[in-house]
């Protein structure tokens, strides 16, 4: 079972990602897009989201695919927006809103409230919009590196609370992305120009660790306090570390700052919730 | 006091038409117009009106077991079974039962398991925070055994089962009355839209379910 798990939950997925990344490296030369990297990550979380459980009757007994779904449809929507590649502010505008929209389509347990889940769409929109600033200026490896360990924390969490079927498509992203930035360090190392994430990968890693975090808050039965999957889904703004006065101005400390503040925020999460479980079993036989 | 024989005999006849009445009324109808909560002092096999009873949380259980990894048989429980099982005489209508099971009382004595199988993997108790079985009709067999033929809901997904129910037995005292059932049947998880781990049999498919219900005169 866990050969076909990494086969086909995690390294075909990824690989489709990649391939669907480098193809939209390949569009950004030729034509007016700006890259499919939001559509690549999106992608993988939906085939591996797919290997776990049937899309059919999803709506009635399988809800939790509504994540996945509405990630892609925020990638799609977020990707085609690349015609309008000059008009920054417009992209993240069109970005937020299409945001919002996925996450009033979460149509999962404990997030019944409609304006709870515009609430959250909201949050995600506004650490979509700071992590899109970053990447836009920050297109080199370590900010892809940096993010790929922001989406260990969810997935981490989701396995903790016993949630398998969704902790392998958010790990499954997190290797993809992992792959995405050694082939960029490749590109670097060559002496080439670095394309980055782009908008659409930047806000597609935002939905992914905001709306994954409330997936696994949703569904959680081991009552994992919700301040430790705040700090899931804001484990990406760690790359807002690398921004600091006096460390921003200079590359290598930078890329570090971006590294470690993913890093430590990610751990953050992953300890904290570690400690709860420890503590809450401990409680159980005094 | 001298009655008329025309008065006689419209008493003598009025009684005797009573009494026939009373006499061909058949044995499995319903003496009260009320479909519940009519205590019977007889035993079941004797009994000639129908009588609900209240299952009894704290001393009933569920209990399934399912193979693991192809080797060992994993046992696990639920805590908390509610509902009624309503019980006459007569033979085809003879038991039914109205039970639900609280997915979320899923209990396997390891804190970590519990909570996989709470999850969307398994039960996922906060889609489904119920599991139902509505009997539908029942065959009364040899000795105190009924086969039992329902709907079984679990995981949203509604299917026709067979359970075999024997009565563990009956008893009265200050308390009240009180009876017992044990039902067992299997059933194919998959079909309910439960099917992780059964690829390479990880986690078998079928699953044994034995329900153990205690249950007092409502």
């Amino acid at each position: 079972m866990e050969m076909e798990i990494l086969l086909f939950a995690i390294a075909l997925p990824s690989f489709v990602g990649v391939m669907f990344s480098y193809c939209g490296n390949l569009a950004r030369k030729i034509s007016v897009l700006t890259g499919f990297n939001g559509c690549a990550l999106a992608a993988t979380l939906l085939l591996s989201s797919m290997s776990q459980e049937s899309l059919i009757q999803f709506a009635s007994q399988n809800r939790w695919l509504w994540f996945p779904l509405t990630t892609f449809m925020i990638a799609v929507l977020t990707d085609a927006c690349g015609l309008f590649k000059k008009i920054m502010p417009l992209r993240i505008y069109i970005a937020c809103a299409v945001i919002i929209l996925g996450a009033a389509l979460l149509l999962i347990p404990s997030w019944d409230n409609l304006s709870r889940r515009l609430f959250l769409g909201v949050a995600v929109g506004g650490c979509a919009t700071v992590l899109v600033l970053v990447v836009e200026k920050r297109k080199c490896f370590s900010t892809s590196l940096a993010l790929s360990f922001s989406l260990i924390a969810p997935s981490v969490l989701a396995m903790l609370s016993g949630f398998a079927k969704l902790a392998i498509p958010l790990g499954a992203v997190a290797f993809c992305l992992g792959i995405i930035s050694l082939i960029e360090l490749v590109r670097q190392m060559r002496g080439r120009k670095c394309l980055g994430l782009g908008v659409g990968g930047g806000v597609v890693v935002a939905s992914i660790a905001g709306l994954g975090s409330a997936t696994g808050f949703g569904y959680d039965t081991t009552n994992i306090p919700i301040w430790i999957w705040v700090l899931s889904a804001a484990a990406p703004l760690g790359l807002c570390l690398g921004e600091f006065p006096g460390i921003c101005s200079r590359k290598i400390p930078s890329a570090c700052a971006r590294i470690c503040g993913c890093v430590i925020l990610a751990v953050a999460a992953i300890l904290m919730c570690v400690l709860f479980q420890n503590s809450s079993a401990s409680s159980l036989y005094k | 006091m001298h009655l008329s024989s025309k008065s006689f005999t419209a008493i003598t006849s009025l009684f005797v038409i009573t009494i026939s009445a009373l006499a061909l009324q058949s044995p499995g109808e319903k003496v009260a117009p009320t479909p519940t909560a009519t205590n019977s002092t007889t035993s079941i096999q004797g009994q000639t009106s129908e009588t609900t009873w209240k299952v009894d949380d704290t001393h009933s259980m569920g209990l399934f077991r399912v193979q693991h990894s192809g080797a060992g048989m994993f046992w696990g429980r639920f805590d908390d079974v509610s509902g009624t099982v309503t019980t006459n005489g007569s033979g085809a209508q003879g038991l039914a039962m109205n039970i639900a099971i609280d997915t979320n009382s899923v209990s396997s004595a390891n804190k970590d398991l519990d909570g996989h199988l709470r999850s969307p993997d398994f039960f996922s108790v906060k889609e489904f925070p119920t599991m139902t079985f509505i009997s539908t009709s029942s065959k009364k067999l040899d000795g105190n055994m009924w086969e039992v033929s329902g709907n079984l809901t679990v995981h949203g997904v509604t299917k026709p089962l067979t359970a075999n129910v024997e009565m563990t037995g009956q008893s009265e005292s200050v308390r009240g009355k009180k009876i017992g059932f044990e039902a067992v049947f299997t059933m194919d998880r998959g079909e309910f839209g439960m099917t992780y781990g059964i690829e390479k049999n990880a986690i078998g498919k079928n699953v044994r379910i034995i329900v153990a219900l205690e249950a007092g005169a409502s």
